[in-house]
This record gives structure tokens, C-alpha cells and sequence, in this order.
């Protein structure tokens, strides 16, 4: 091994030990000290930074597949990121049907009567927009439950917050797709769109945290 | 249950230089540099073949002081069997491929 000071050979060390290091706490903890005791014996800087780039993408490869997909644990980081998908979107919409321009929050008798109820549309959009501002708290309540299963190792046990979870996206769903064939609008990507954000990736959310909250102990998290 | 997914290109390629010398132990970085694989490749393909059982790993004590002990592969007879197996299946399937087909 020459120049051990080098700028790639420093960049190229800590690399390799970052991915040990990353490697270490998994059941892959001997393949990162490997990766690491080989470096030393790279003659060339530029060689051994190259070695050490594959190294740290190796690390991410099989620490993604060590996580235990039979059993869907996942790292908390991984959690983390998931939950927000899953309920980012549904709390930032929810938030706009209660504070939006004609949030059910600014909604009064005189609005309801002048603009919904004298149509079949009217008193259709009317329902929806109010399902939503219900079904729609799936979002925060999800980030909440969420935060807690991550943070502080509370797993999901409550049967009727479960229950709330799962049927808020369906109900929501449902009334969407009821919504629609009352006012026969054509199908659309934008619809689509609603589906994945609104009701399949919160209810993934939700069967995901039903699920860790159903094997995991309580004092302990599933996740690593 | 029956596997009958191929091997890729990239293990093949390890297989091969694994089987080059099969009761030798190899080091991570010689066999990146017998087969061309990167080490981001490289070690991906050594785990899912040692979690098979298909290779067998030890530590090599430190060849000198200050230096960490090395890693030290080698296919296991189970996994000198594969390798035999999925290289002449490969030779059988670039016999078998068009003329046009072929890399």
C-alpha cells in the first residue's frame, strides 16, 4: 500500500468503514470487515477508491436484502421513509379539504344551501367533500401512530385504531368511486392518481403497521 | 422446491474463476481482478453463494503486523458441483442460441 495520506486513500478508507460499519449490527457483519481488510492490500489510490465506491454499494445491496422481506421488518429508517409515503399525501389532502379554499372548515349554511344542496352534483360533492374531511384523518392519525411505532417502540395494539386505519381509505375509496358514477365522470389517470395516493398506498400503511404491531413484543421493535 | 432461475453473466464469471482453481482459497480483491467484477458485484454474488452453501469462507491470519486479517473464499464440493453444472449449461445454451444472438 502506497501514500496513505492521499486524499483518495483517505476518501477510500472511510468508505470501506462506513460500510462495515453499516454492515456490522446485521448478520452480514463479517462480509463488511472482508471489504475492509481488503483495501489494505490495494497497492494503487485511485485502485483502492474504486474498490472501496463498490464496496458501499455492495454494503446498500445486501443491506436491503437482509432485511427480512418474509416477515416485513424493515430498518426504522426504511419505516420512516415508507410511512411518510403512505401517509404524507393523504394528510396534505386531507388538510385541504378542511382548510382549502372551500374547506369544510369555511363551509356555513348560507355556502351549503346557495352552492350544494340545489343539485344532484351539488349534494354528491357536498357528501364527498365531508366523507374525506373524516376519512382523511387516516393521514394524520397514520403519521401520529407512525411516529410512535418508530420513535418510542409503541406498536399499533388498539383493535378500533386498527380498524380506523384500514376503513378510513376504504370508506373514503368508496364514496370516491360512488361519487363519481353519480356524476358519470370518465375514468382519468388523474383518478387513478387519487386511488394509489388516497386509499391503496395509506391502506398499504396501515396493514403494514397492524401487522408489526400483531408480531412484534411490545416492549421491542421489529424494527432494526 | 426446485430452482431453475440462470445464473447471470456476472456469476457465471465468478464461478468460473472459483472453479479455475476449485480447492485454492481465494481473496476478494484477486478474485475481482481473475474475473473482472467490481467489488459492488462481487461480494452481492459471495454472500447468496455462501448463504447456498455453495461457498466456504474463512479469516486468514494477518500476513503482517498491522495488516487485518484477510477474507478467503473457496467453492465448497456441493458448490464446485453448481458451478460445473451452471457453466455447461451455459455452454449448452451458446451453442443452442442463434448465430446473431450470441454476445
Amino acid at each position: 500500500m502506497n501514500g496513505d495520506t492521499t486524499l483518495a486513500r483517505r476518501v477510500a478508507a472511510t468508505l470501506v468503514r462506513a460500510a462495515a460499519a453499516w454492515l456490522e449490527p446485521t448478520r452480514r457483519g463479517q462480509w463488511g470487515r472482508a471489504m475492509r481488510a481488503e483495501l489494505d492490500h490495494i497497492d494503487g489510490d485511485y485502485e483502492a477508491l474504486r474498490w472501496a465506491c463498490g464496496c458501499a454499494l455492495a454494503a446498500i445491496t445486501l443491506r436491503r436484502t437482509d432485511m427480512d422481506m418474509g416477515t416485513l421488518r424493515v430498518s426504522r429508517f426504511v419505516l420512516a421513509l415508507e410511512m411518510a409515503l403512505c401517509f404524507v399525501p393523504l394528510t396534505l389532502g386531507w388538510f385541504d379539504v378542511m382548510f382549502g379554499m372551500s374547506g369544510v372548515a369555511w363551509l356555513d349554511v348560507d355556502t351549503v344551501e346557495r352552492y350544494y344542496l340545489g343539485t344532484t352534483e351539488g349534494v354528491t360533492v357536498l357528501t364527498m367533500i365531508l366523507v374525506w374531511a373524516v376519512t382523511g384523518l387516516v393521514g394524520p392519525l397514520g403519521l401520529i401512530v407512525a411516529a410512535g411505532h418508530i420513535a418510542l417502540g409503541r406498536a399499533l395494539r388498539h383493535g378500533w385504531l386498527i380498524a380506523l386505519l384500514i376503513a378510513g381509505p376504504i370508506a373514503g375509496g368508496a364514496v370516491y368511486l360512488a361519487a363519481n358514477s353519480i356524476m358519470g365522470s370518465e375514468w382519468s389517470i388523474e383518478r387513478l392518481g387519487f386511488y394509489v395516493l388516497f386509499v391503496a398506498v395509506p391502506l398499504a400503511g396501515a396493514l403494514h403497521l397492524r401487522y408489526l404491531g400483531r408480531t412484534q413484543p411490545a416492549d421491542r421493535l421489529s424494527a432494526a | 422446491m426446485t430452482r431453475t432461475r440462470r445464473s447471470s453473466g456476472q456469476t457465471l464469471a465468478l464461478l468460473r474463476g472459483l472453479l479455475d482453481r476449485p480447492r485454492k482459497w481465494r481473496h476478494g480483491y484477486d478474485l475481482s481482478l481473475d474475473t473482472g467484477l467490481p467489488s459492488g458485484t462481487l461480494y452481492p454474488i459471495l454472500v447468496r453463494l455462501a448463504d447456498r452453501g455453495l461457498l466456504e469462507s474463512k479469516w486468514e491470519p494477518a500476513p503482517d503486523p498491522g495488516r487485518p486479517p484477510r477474507h478467503l473464499y473457496r467453492l465448497t464440493a456441493q458448490g464446485g458441483a453448481y458451478a460445473r453444472s451452471e457453466l455447461a449449461a451455459d455452454e449448452l445454451r451458446e451453442l443452442d442460441a442463434p448465430q446473431g444472438s450470441r454476445a
